[in-house]
């Protein structure tokens, strides 16, 4: 009888050294197919903006010391500084947006302080064009874009 | 090894020969591993947002991160308020003017349910009105123009574009 006894009390033993991580492992199996299935790996961002102003010509602002637009035409960008256009920078093209960068960031070095832009678009532009021309503007120091409705023009 | 006496196998052994369990802790290492990373990219991410289904949102060099807010989704075919059907595109072009009907009707349901939420939690008049438009990348301008202007006529002035981040 006692050689039964000390192989039974060798087994309690052992199974006792082990752990047991079944219990563990079903709650990870859980965990981690809900956590892929909500994780985001393409990072969305956000940029700010404020509502389009109504009309053919959304005027500015009484007390802004530049008036600055970004007019999106099929063929163009074309730049109007207080109303008056400044530059016209043709596209589609490789240069387009660099040449519009260079222009933007010349009217921001000239007005320091200024940050606000007003992209005008048509009824027809795309949405990806008008946030092309946000990310120009603010990689020329002007971050805060407006939209604006540019009409049948 | 368990030592075996007289050269023989001990009676009280598997006699599959197999040792009964799985050796489970690589399997556990590369659990722990995914997991610790997975709540890490939570924890740095912040908000996290997931675009609409069926909505290809643009990429853009902008680095802010989204806020807690409403959600409005305009793909191809329709707007989506939060994840329900608020109007057709055919809906929004077709309408006269600049305000979407359907659109304001479903937004301000919503502005009611925000507003009572805040007035159960004690904070009438604190509801944060902000709203996030996921629109796809190929939608045109008066489309995003008519949904701005219904979500500014029904008291949402604070508007976020959702975008890709450009890497």
């Amino acid at each position: 009888m006692r050689p039964r006894r000390r192989v039974k009390s060798r087994l309690a033993k052992q199974a006792s050294s082990e752990l047991d991580l079944m219990p563990m492992i079903n709650v990870f199996i859980a965990i981690i197919p809900l956590l892929l299935l909500s994780a985001a790996f393409v990072p969305v961002t956000v940029i700010k903006t404020t509502l389009p102003a109504g009309g053919a010509v959304a005027e500015a602002a009484s007390d802004a010391s530049l008036d600055l637009a970004i007019v999106i035409q099929p063929q163009a960008y074309v730049l109007n500084v207080n109303g008056a256009v400044a530059r016209t920078i043709p596209r589609p093209g490789p240069e387009a947006q660099s040449q519009l960068t260079g222009a933007l960031q010349e009217v921001a070095a000239a007005h320091p302080g200024h940050r606000e832009v007003r992209i005008v678009s048509l009824p027809t532009t795309l949405y990806e064009e008008i946030i092309q021309v946000m990310d120009v503007a603010r990689a020329a120091g002007l971050p805060e874009a407006a939209l604006a409705d540019g009409g049948a023009r | 090894m368990t030592p075996r006496r007289n050269g023989r196998r001990p009676r009280w052994r598997n006699p599959t020969g197999s040792g009964g369990s799985v050796n489970l802790i690589s399997m556990m290492d590369i659990l722990t591993v995914l997991l610790l990373f997975l709540l890490k990219s939570y924890v740095a991410g912040g908000e996290a947002m997931v675009p609409a289904p069926g909505v290809q949102l643009p990429a853009s060099t902008a680095d802010q991160p989204p806020q807690s807010s409403l959600v409005v989704a305009i793909d191809g075919d329709e707007i989506l308020v939060g994840s329900d059907h608020a109007a057709s595109l055919s809906e929004a072009m077709g309408a006269d003017g600049l305000e979407i009907a359907p659109l304001s009707a479903r937004l301000q349901a919503v502005r009611q349910q925000q507003d009572e939420i805040a007035r159960l939690r004690g904070t009438p008049g604190q509801a944060v009105h902000s709203v996030t438009i996921q629109g796809d990348r190929n939608i045109q301008f008066r489309v995003l123009q008519k949904v701005m202007y219904t979500l500014g006529q029904n008291g949402y002035e604070n508007i976020s574009l959702a975008v890709l981040q450009k890497s």
